[in-house]
């Protein structure tokens, strides 16, 4: 994987710690993201050193913060506990040993949306990812599907049937539009049911590419995301 | 493998993908065949991964350090202690120590010190820094620049520049071990950000890429086995007067290589030793506070409190 010198000497970011502070707000931003709205409610687990020592970090206001859609260098993320109130998000921190082979700045977090059954959005999402150091974060489960990416480079997150031709679809219409693909994985739950499909292309896909995907039957529900801030 | 790999190399006009190093040995070859200082080459490489033009690249990163001096100012501006009562204010001590008749070892020791704490006392109190290579280590780089700045009269550009020396140091440190303390202990941090700087300083001075990580190493083995153990959990003690005493470090390790003194162990050997004492040290002192100076009978004082639901919260 290679880092970008701006990593190295980065992420700009609110204080105090890139681990538990800047890669948290990512971490509650990635999921805002893949909920694709604002959650209602915020069930969020933490793990290891998050769980340990994230008070002093802030990591439950980063993780908020994230969630209200706030980036890592926004002044206001200290203040997001407040922010969540006033947004009418309600959230709910545990703490839980996920294992010694778990990251130990891991958070599991559980969204509810704000309006159950609207047109493509889900009920609920439930994400877990670690922040590896420096701002990094990898996504390691979506919905219970294992994945791994890192939200540093323009996504394309599938919920979708196991269908033969699936992939054929999908990557015939990036490569229409000359995106190129950087990495691409599916998980799913057995042969020939769901199915999640990450892929993460060097650049945005126009929106003529994603309205095509609409025509795809076996595509649940897409999420194009941008890199995170 | 890596006099193999330096050869091919060897054209100048090597296409862009080829500006990439996986070790020092790597880069301090690359960096020969193409007559060009680390910073060029980690310059070329961000060019060439990103698509974007050099002089795009180098005014981002000028940003950069303008949000890093922009810390130091506001740091030394401190004079309340933090939330947790644990720093704030100490920045201001050595700023105005180092304006003093005769402080110890010369204005610049107390100085360099003073720009170090800044950063992280501005840290501990939620402000913008610049994670160099983590927040818990923002403060080394930064103050090392700003010294040169003011001493030897480096411009913002060429702060950039040495930014770009900075990240092409710690590229060969990243790719093979951890930069967080919750996986490295306080020398992934810490000592990956002195590494850093001295490189920096080295380069920024006028010597070779070698003599950079050749500082580099020295400065990453002298932090070898500093564990992660903060009192309270909260990035303070001993993290903000690491970051004022390690930026000092740096430019002795600078001082080192410039002087013609030839690293014994070479950076690429530090960077595993560094990775394999990590990786054995127990978790408890790996951000946990569960250990080190966090169980002291002072660290017992300002225990780690868990995050509460706001039903918990007293008003």
């Amino acid at each position: 994987m290679p880092f970008s010198a701006f990593d190295i000497i980065g992420p700009v970011m609110v204080g105090p710690s890139s681990s538990h502070t800047a890669g948290a707000a990512r971490l509650g931003l990635m999921a805002r993201r893949l909920l694709g709205e604002v959650p209602r409610a915020a069930a969020i687990t933490l793990h290891g050193s998050f769980a340990a020592t994230g008070h002093g970090h802030a990591t439950d206001r980063a993780l908020l913060a994230g969630l209200l859609g706030l980036a890592p260098d926004d002044a206001s993320l200290p203040r997001s506990r407040e922010l969540a109130a006033a947004a009418g998000l309600a959230f709910a921190f545990a703490a839980e040993d996920m294992g010694e082979s778990v990251h130990p700045n891991t958070a599991r977090i559980q969204l509810t949306s704000s309006e159950a059954g609207a047109a493509d959005a889900p009920d609920s999402l439930t994400m877990t990812g670690s922040s590896l150091g420096g701002g990094v974060i990898e996504i390691s489960s979506i919905d219970g599907y294992a994945t791994s990416f890192r939200g540093d480079l323009d996504t394309l997150v599938c919920w979708h049937e196991d269908r033969r031709g699936f992939l054929a679809h999908i990557t015939a219409i990036v490569a229409c539009v000359e995106v190129n693909i950087a990495a691409l994985r599916t998980t799913r739950t057995g042969r020939g049911t769901h199915a999640l499909t990450v892929i993460e292309t060097d650049g945005p896909l126009p929106s003529a590419a994603l309205n095509l995907f609409a025509h795809i039957p076996w595509l649940a529900r897409l999420r194009a995301l941008p890199p995170l801030p | 493998m890596n006099s193999s790999r330096s050869s091919a190399t060897d054209d100048t006009n090597a296409p862009a993908g080829s500006w990439d190093w996986d070790c020092a040995k790597t880069l301090v070859a690359l960096c020969a065949a193409r007559h060009c200082a680390i910073a060029d080459a980690a310059l070329q490489r961000e060019a060439a991964e990103s698509g974007q033009p050099a002089s795009a690249l180098l005014a981002r990163m000028e940003d950069r350090y303008r949000i890093m001096r922009d810390a130091i100012r506001q740091g030394l501006a401190i004079n309340t202690r933090s939330t947790s009562g644990l720093s704030g204010g100490d920045a201001a001590r050595l700023q105005a120590y180092s304006q003093t008749a005769a402080p110890l070892l010369g204005p610049h020791l107390a100085r360099t010190m003073a720009y170090g704490f800044a950063v992280l006392e501005i840290n501990a109190q939620f402000g913008r820094i610049v994670a160099t290579p983590t927040a818990g280590s923002s403060g080394i780089v930064p103050a090392c620049l700003l010294m040169l700045e003011e001493t030897r009269g480096l411009s913002e550009q060429q702060a950039a520049r040495a930014l770009f020396t900075a990240a092409g140091i710690g590229l060969v440190i990243g790719r093979r071990a951890p930069f967080s303390g919750a996986q490295g202990g306080c020398q992934a941090e810490v000592g990956s950000a002195s590494a850093m700087a001295a490189a920096a300083i080295v380069e920024a001075e006028g010597g070779t890429p070698q003599q950079a990580a050749d500082a580099a190493a020295f400065a990453l083995m002298n932090t070898l086995g500093m564990v992660c153990d903060p009192i309270g959990g909260y990035v303070e003690i001993p993290c903000v007067s690491r970051n004022g005493m390690f930026a000092v470090h740096s430019f002795l390790a600078a001082t080192m290589a410039l002087a013609g003194i030839r690293g014994m162990v070479p950076l690429d050997d530090v960077v595993t030793a560094m990775r394999d004492i990590g990786r054995r040290m127990p978790r408890a002192l790996k951000e946990t506070s569960q250990a080190g100076l966090a169980t002291t009978p002072t660290g017992l004082l300002h225990r780690p409190q868990p995050i509460r639901n706001p039903a918990e919260n007293i008003k």
